[in-house]
């Protein structure tokens, strides 16, 4: 019996944090939750209910984009939306932007006005969609379009290539921070005639030439610019058609 | 003989009380579009409001109608695009997907044209009489399936109105601006209406994109204090934000077009978005006919729905080869787990003709003839294609864009999603 109660604490001592790390985390009333401790993913948004700070987003997964149907998400009370690197609501963003989101499980199984997933669901394999399209921590505190996430974190896209034909093509670019440091891996995106440019107060398109990229430090002016146009690119619209 | 006569006058006047009761009810019957008839303009309710919520996949949404009433009472108001409704956007065509939450645009609607089927909720067919409390009359219009929605600047040039700018008053980069909607030449003067505008509103001029401290900067606006504007003709972008000072009406300035060149980029850039939009959707229309040939072979006469870019339609040439699908009334494929191509009749063109005489709105007043070796269910006199030239990306559509497990949920999605206030 003397050395029952020491063994029974040291055994429970033990059992504890397990228990501790198998509870999932939640956000507590009363308390703004570590961003650390949020599940990131990104996304396009699909839908939107504004006014009761809700929507939905395709999340982006390890399958194929197009087969993930929309994963619904509500705002925390004190969840924070940025748009091009400003403070925004719901009703600002438009339909299809590409959203980074940081975001927990429902705080209140209960009142969520989301539907709540299995704690694991963001592991789950869904069909062609792939792993982690429908996670279920779908309670966001922060929600932020690209300008603003490349903005918090200090990064700019660096343009390596474009190839141009009638006024759309391919770009590939690094996603990386201004001063070049760390591992960036090349992407490839699209673009077309109606993708808007922006330069100083003026709002260009792809046929405005010249098709500069963002010069960002030393070594970026060091990388070249590659640029390759098809000859059909050469066909303007004249100021009066546009 | 005197009953013979008494009878044949009762006959007479029983005959003459039907005919009148008839002619009664037919013009009592509310007007409603009918499968393979583009309903005339004439008969559409028109009305205005913000736009509240939008379910783009299902090309329905909320509209916050102005009515007679305080406009800040108006709970957002269910509306349906007609599978032929046209939608326009800074002066070009446009998907509900590219307008702003909050955007006020003009709307002509009409009674669902089968209430069963309907995506939203069908209300009393005089609902639009109706007074509701403060908000008043008009702002629950039963007309609520829409042929055409287009917002303030699409309006003024389908009209060919401007709005003449009168007199702008500042403080601290907000304020009022008095101005008319009227025709660009000549015409009687409008009512005068104020609008408010904030920093956030946005100035085009060329290819600019100014703020109202630009303005003041370069001394076109006072910084404070009023300015009279001399008829100065604009285009606007409007909205609705709620106003201080028991204003329950009034409406708020989000865009100044201040030149043609900068309305036309403006147009240029939604014009590129929608046709690439249509171009991985394929355009949309409806089937005239069908003649049924050997062994699944089949000659379809399809009508081209409206609204779109003229480069759009020149695509659909003679001897070109093509797919169709049959889609839902939301413009919904009925099959795209593999791509809406997977399923599609595949054939040529094998004619393209023009409708002679006037176009109605919706119609494109193009024609295909398509011959196919294989036709598919749903292609049918009456109901709802989309059709792609060959040429065209063949690409997969997201997932809320077709139709997939056979849910009939999918297929007719339900006016539930609309809170009732």
């Amino acid at each position: 019996m003397k050395h029952t109660l020491p063994l029974l604490a040291a055994f429970v001592a033990l059992l504890t944090p397990l228990f501790a790390e198998d509870s999932p985390f939640r956000p507590e009333p009363g308390k703004f939750p570590p961003l650390e401790k949020a599940h990131s993913y990104q996304g396009e948004l699909t839908f939107v209910d504004h006014t009761n700070r809700r929507g939905s987003i395709r999340i982006q997964g390890n399958g194929r984009f197009r087969f993930t149907g929309p994963s619904p998400f509500a705002m925390l009370p004190y969840g924070m939306v940025r748009y091009h690197d400003a403070p925004a609501d719901l009703r600002d963003i438009p339909l299809g932007t590409v959203m980074h989101v940081q975001a927990y499980l429902p705080p209140d199984l209960k009142i969520s006005s989301v539907p709540i997933l299995p704690v694991e669901n963001r592991l789950k394999k869904l069909g062609n969609a792939g792993i982690g399209t429908a996670p279920a921590e779908n309670h966001v505190l922060l929600l932020e379009d690209e300008p603003s996430h490349c903005r918090r974190h200090g990064l700019v896209w660096k343009l390596q290539e474009i190839t141009i034909n009638r006024h759309a093509g391919f770009i590939i670019a690094r996603r990386e921070s201004k001063a070049g440091d760390g591992q960036a891996h090349e992407e490839t995106l699209t673009f077309d005639a109606a993708t808007r440019i922006w330069r100083g107060r003026e709002r260009l398109g792809a046929q405005q030439p010249p098709f500069s990229p963002i010069r960002s430090g030393p070594k970026a002016a060091s990388k070249p610019f590659r640029q390759k146009q098809f000859p059909s690119s050469n066909r303007l619209h004249s100021a009066a058609a546009r | 003989m005197m009953r013979l006569n008494l009878t044949r006058w009762i006959a007479a006047l029983h005959l003459g009380v039907c005919f009148l009761v008839s002619n009664a009810s037919a013009q009592e019957k509310p007007f409603r579009p009918e499968a393979g008839k583009f309903p005339p303009l004439a008969q559409a309710h028109g009305f205005r409001g913000e736009l509240t919520f939008v379910d783009h996949a299902n090309r329905r949404g909320s509209l916050r109608i102005q009515g007679e009433g305080n406009y800040f009472r108006n709970a957002p108001h269910p509306f349906a695009m007609l599978p032929y409704g046209v939608i326009r956007y800074q002066g070009a065509q446009a998907g509900l997907r590219d307008i702003p939450i909050g955007t006020v645009l003009h709307a002509r609607g009409f009674l669902p044209p089968d209430p069963k089927l309907s995506s939203v909720p069908v209300l009393p067919v005089n609902n639009r009489n109706k007074t509701a409390g403060y908000s008043g009359k008009g702002i629950a219009p039963a007309e609520n399936h829409l042929i055409l929605l287009e917002d303030e600047p699409s309006f003024c040039q389908r009209e060919g109105k401007v709005w003449k700018l009168q007199e702008v008053e500042l403080q601290n980069f907000a304020g009022k601006i008095v101005a008319r909607r009227e025709p660009k030449i000549g015409g009687t003067k409008a009512e005068e209406e104020t609008l408010t505008f904030d920093a956030a509103t946005r100035i085009w001029r060329g290819r600019e994109k100014l703020e109202v401290a630009d303005l003041i900067a370069d001394g076109i606006w006072p910084a404070s204090g009023k300015k009279a504007l001399k008829d100065q003709a604009v285009l606007l972008g409007i909205t609705w934000k709620p106003t201080p000072s028991n204003i329950f009406t009034r409406f708020h300035i989000s865009d100044i077009w201040l030149d043609d060149v900068a309305m036309q980029r403006a147009a240029h850039n939604q014009t590129e978005t929608h046709k690439a939009f249509i171009r991985t959707r394929w355009m949309p229309g409806w089937i005239d006919a069908v003649e049924y040939g050997k062994f699944g072979t089949a000659t379809i006469t399809a009508t081209l729905f409206g609204g779109m870019d003229e480069s759009l339609y020149a695509d659909f040439k003679k001897g070109a080869h093509a797919q169709m699908n049959a889609v839902e009334s939301n413009l919904k494929h009925t099959h795209g787990a593999y791509s809406p191509a997977h399923m599609a009749s595949k054939g040529q063109i094998l004619e393209v003709t023009k409708i002679k005489g006037e176009i109605p709105l919706g119609s494109s007043g193009i024609q295909i003839h398509f011959k196919t070796d294989l036709i598919i269910e749903g292609i049918r006199p009456g109901r709802n294609i989309r059709v792609r030239p060959s040429h065209w990306p063949n690409v997969n559509i997201p997932r809320e864009e077709y139709l997939g497990d056979n849910n009939p949920l999918e297929r007719f999605p339900s006016p539930a999603i609309f809170p009732r206030y």
